[in-house]
């Protein structure tokens, strides 16, 4: 009797071990896409950089519009735009934040799996 | 017996663990080329086709109306015909209840709400554009042309009794539309998303996680405040969305009827509520009032609100 218990719950305990070994990988899975910078042209996608490292990311518009990612910080610069209001909002770093240019139809966004912000007013 | 219930059970729970939370995922489409703002439209779907169906449907239905709203580009049954004609028949259903938005508004915001200050908005617009600022004797000549009572609406016919005056929309369409199209999403049987456009968020439902999570921006930089919502629309009016430098000064898009400048009391009013189009209707009233008549209107209204002053400090009726 007390034979069988021990054996059940050994058997248990590994079943509850090897679920909740499941849902970390599952949860890890979910949550280790860190953050990104994902930047849309007419709505399309042109690029997804990671947020970390520094780099600078040349769009296509017409002339030119360049968007530098460094030091977890992301600001727009080299804009051809008539009113500059993608230069002058300054540089991004949260998830949730982003950099208009509706002149040439770009969007920078600082995005993750749980953002900080959805949105920003 | 009891050994295979146990095992059961824990079968049970193993499946549960790994099942939940993996069904659905976040999507975002962004749109640039709509009520010229940028638009988001965030949900919580179960597969990538099923978002692209109903991101592509929330295209259509914003593009629809911008284009009934738009009184620079609008084609025939647009505001721009009305404009242009003084006259639109059989007017399309969401004119009709805009407008009707727009006129009741007028009253209960004291003034401040004017669909029908187009001949003033379009000299702003003008200098904008040209960085000119308006004569002061042109502002005054417009403003001539502002009242609300020449707007008609007899059935499906909107008639604009006075040749000289336009309608202006532009501070009640977004959140109007944001409020139209989360009807639309919600018939597809998507139970959590959000719409942004421009600054008019309305969330429905929560996400798998919790509420939303919007921050309100910090004029000097950074973020005020956050607040935390659900099946509620989260609206600000800010004099930093959409302006203009002149001369070394800052323009803002919201004018005043009553001076005819943009509105100086704040730099934003944030307004909670469950309508979006209230919001929207709302937070352009009072980024144009004191805040003692703002306090009592949104009492009135049951709305929350935020004031934020132009060193960052804050006030709010909560």
């Amino acid at each position: 009797m007390f034979k069988h218990l021990k054996n059940d719950l050994i058997l248990l305990a590994a079943i509850i071990a090897i679920a909740l070994g499941l849902f970390w990988v599952e949860k890890s899975r979910t949550f280790q896409d860190g953050t990104t910078v994902v930047i849309t042209l007419s709505g399309e996608t042109y690029a997804e950089v990671s947020l970390s490292g520094s780099k600078k990311v040349e769009i296509p518009v017409e002339g030119l519009l360049t968007v530098v990612i460094d030091g977890g910080e992301v600001y727009v610069t080299d804009s051809t735009c008539p009113d500059g209001l993608c230069e002058r909002s300054g540089a991004i770093s949260k998830s949730g934040e982003s950099i208009v240019c509706l002149p040439n139809g770009v969007v920078v966004k600082i995005t993750s799996d749980e953002p900080e912000y959805d949105f920003i007013n | 017996m009891k050994r295979i219930i146990a095992i059961l059970m824990a079968s049970l729970l193993l499946l549960s663990l790994c099942g939940c939370g993996s069904s659905l995922s976040r999507y975002e489409s962004i749109f640039t080329d709509l009520f010229d703002t940028d638009c988001t439209f965030t949900a919580y779907c179960s597969s990538d086709e099923e978002f692209e169906e109903v991101s592509a449907a929330v295209y259509a239905e914003l593009s629809r109306l911008d284009a009934l709203f738009d009184i620079y580009d609008g084609g025939e049954g647009s505001l721009k015909e009305l404009n242009d004609t003084g006259i639109l028949e059989n007017a399309d259903e969401d004119i009709i209840n805009l407008l009707e938005l727009g006129i009741n508004f007028y009253s209960l915001s004291g003034g401040k709400l004017n669909i029908a200050m187009g001949s003033v908005l379009s000299l702003w617009h003008d200098a904008r554009e040209t960085g000119i600022l308006p004569d002061d004797s042109e502002l005054a000549e417009a403003s001539n042309h502002c009242d609300i009572t020449c707007l008609a609406i007899d059935g499906d016919t909107i008639t604009l009794g006075d040749p000289d005056m336009s309608i202006d929309v532009g501070s009640i369409a977004k959140g109007y539309s944001a409020d139209i199209v989360a009807e639309l999403v919600s018939s597809y049987g998507i139970e959590s998303f959000a719409l942004d456009l421009g600054g008019n968020v309305k969330t429905v439902g929560e996400k798998p996680t919790g509420k939303w999570v919007i921050g309100i921006e910090d004029p000097n930089g950074g973020i005020l405040k956050t607040v935390e919502v659900s099946d509620l629309s989260v609206v600000t009016s800010g004099d930093y969305e959409r302006y203009t430098v002149i001369d070394g000064v800052t323009y803002s898009h919201i004018i005043d009827p009553d001076t005819l400048y943009p509105a100086e009391y704040y730099r934003s009013v944030t307004v909670i509520c469950e309508s979006s189009s209230l919001g929207d209707v709302l937070s352009t009233s009072l980024f144009c009032m004191d805040v003692e008549s703002g306090k009592e209107l949104a009492s009135e209204m049951g709305v929350e609100v935020m004031w934020v002053y132009a060193d960052g400090s804050t006030e709010s009726n909560s």
